[in-house]
């Protein structure tokens, strides 16, 4: 599922909310479920601002994660590692910013978790990074795990986000699958700009006043 | 010689393999990648510092009372020592539990340097498992610390007492006793 909307619409602090991050008032709920410290584990984060512990190689956090997340992918996590090349007894402060991106992640895929929310994890990456990542994703999910992501790169993700939610102030202001968006003969950047009632000529309106030229 | 000196070697790599088996169980109750060697030293050596000064001042000042009686054949007011053995122990002890308090933040503050550590913590199963790697060895310092404190403070009233002849006293009617610390404290 992408989460979409400009900057301060809210996506960060919705994503921040359902693990109970951050404080808020309603109820999130996980299979009927309040989210609490027993069902918590089957979320996992991966965020810009990096979850892992930084003066720990990824050997040490890869030992971190077996011991306190009974159901960690120790397969799926060997393959990434290889796949991406990333080094095991590197300090991970000492990664460059898109493998600290792809550590992360990493560890939000592997920790065995079927809600996986990723908030703008490919700030920082160029785009071969988040190609590859794109492929990798879509190859390894399993039907019973979710992905939430919140990013600015629309049209990169339309190809394999399955619904679109887009977020305003705060407030749901679109909702909608693929496949409708699809039926109604609409991409999802249409969809967004049409939702965020955005207009077409508000660029030369701009220049305009600027210039004080017709464009 | 060179059997003392294998003796020797051995026992210093026994000691460092004892020594690494205890930073790696340590670490367990510290904030992961948590220098804990340099803490453990750190603290260990302050300790050592504390309890150096502690009986260096006290010899400092039970010479100066010895010397002062002897000289004018006064008697001594005990409370007077034994308050000063109080006062100089709680003079070590406060900066020692300002850098555990120091610790202790460093310890909760380090999740959320660098990166925001403090998320992985809020999904771990374990909800004491935070507090368990920021408290534990400061409060294993502190009471380490206060039996440190504890005994500093009998060694140097024992000292005091074995020192200065009960006719030198004051208050000699008063056996001495720790209810004599409360007393004196009144």
């Amino acid at each position: 599922m992408g989460l979409f909307g400009e900057n301060g619409a809210g996506k960060t602090t919705l994503l921040k909310s359902i693990p109970g991050f951050i404080s808020y008032s309603g109820e999130i709920l996980l299979d009927g479920e309040p989210v609490s410290r027993k069902n918590i584990c089957r979320i996992s984060f991966a965020s810009s601002e990096h979850s892992f512990f930084p003066e720990l190689t990824a050997k040490r956090h890869e030992e971190f994660y077996k011991d306190h997340f009974p159901l960690f992918r120790q397969k799926r996590y060997d393959g990434l590692m290889d796949f991406f090349g990333l080094p095991e007894n590197k300090k991970l402060k000492s990664f460059s910013t898109g493998q600290q991106n792809q550590y992360e992640m990493i560890l939000a895929l592997c920790q065995g978790a079927d809600v996986i929310l990723m908030d703008e994890p490919f700030a920082g990456n160029d785009l071969f990074n988040r190609e590859d990542f794109y492929k990798v994703l879509l190859g390894i999910l399993e039907p019973t795990e979710s992905v939430i992501i919140s990013t600015h790169l629309i049209e990169e993700v339309s190809g394999f986000v399955s619904r679109a939610v887009l977020i305003r102030k705060g407030k749901i202001v679109g909702d909608k699958t693929i496949s409708e968006l699809d039926s109604e003969g609409k991409d999802l950047v249409t969809f967004v700009k049409e939702s965020y009632g955005y207009s077409e000529d508000r660029v030369a309106k701009a220049l305009e006043n600027i210039t004080g030229e017709k464009n | 010689m060179k059997k003392f000196i294998d003796i020797m070697a051995k026992a210093y790599e026994a000691a460092s393999r004892a020594w690494k088996k205890l930073i790696e169980k340590m670490e367990k109750y510290a904030p992961p990648g948590w220098d804990v060697e340099m803490e453990l030293m750190f603290s260990g050596l302050m300790l050592i510092i504390f309890a150096l000064a502690f009986g260096a001042t006290f010899w400092v000042h039970m010479s100066e009372g010895v010397s002062l009686r002897l000289s004018s054949g006064n008697s001594r007011n005990e409370c007077e020592s034994m308050i000063w053995v109080m006062r100089n122990t709680l003079f070590f002890i406060i900066p020692a539990l300002m850098v555990y308090g120091g610790y202790i933040k460093a310890h909760y503050r380090s999740f959320k340097k660098g990166s925001m550590a403090v998320y992985t913590m809020k999904r771990v199963p374990d909800a004491s498992e935070i507090h368990r790697r920021c408290l534990a060895l400061p409060l294993g310092f502190i009471m380490i610390t206060l039996i440190l404190a504890v005994l500093l403070a009998a060694c140097g009233m024992h000292a005091y007492d074995a020192a200065v002849p009960s006719w030198a006293y004051v208050r000699e009617s008063i056996p001495f006793s720790y209810w004599r610390m409360i007393i004196c404290l009144y």
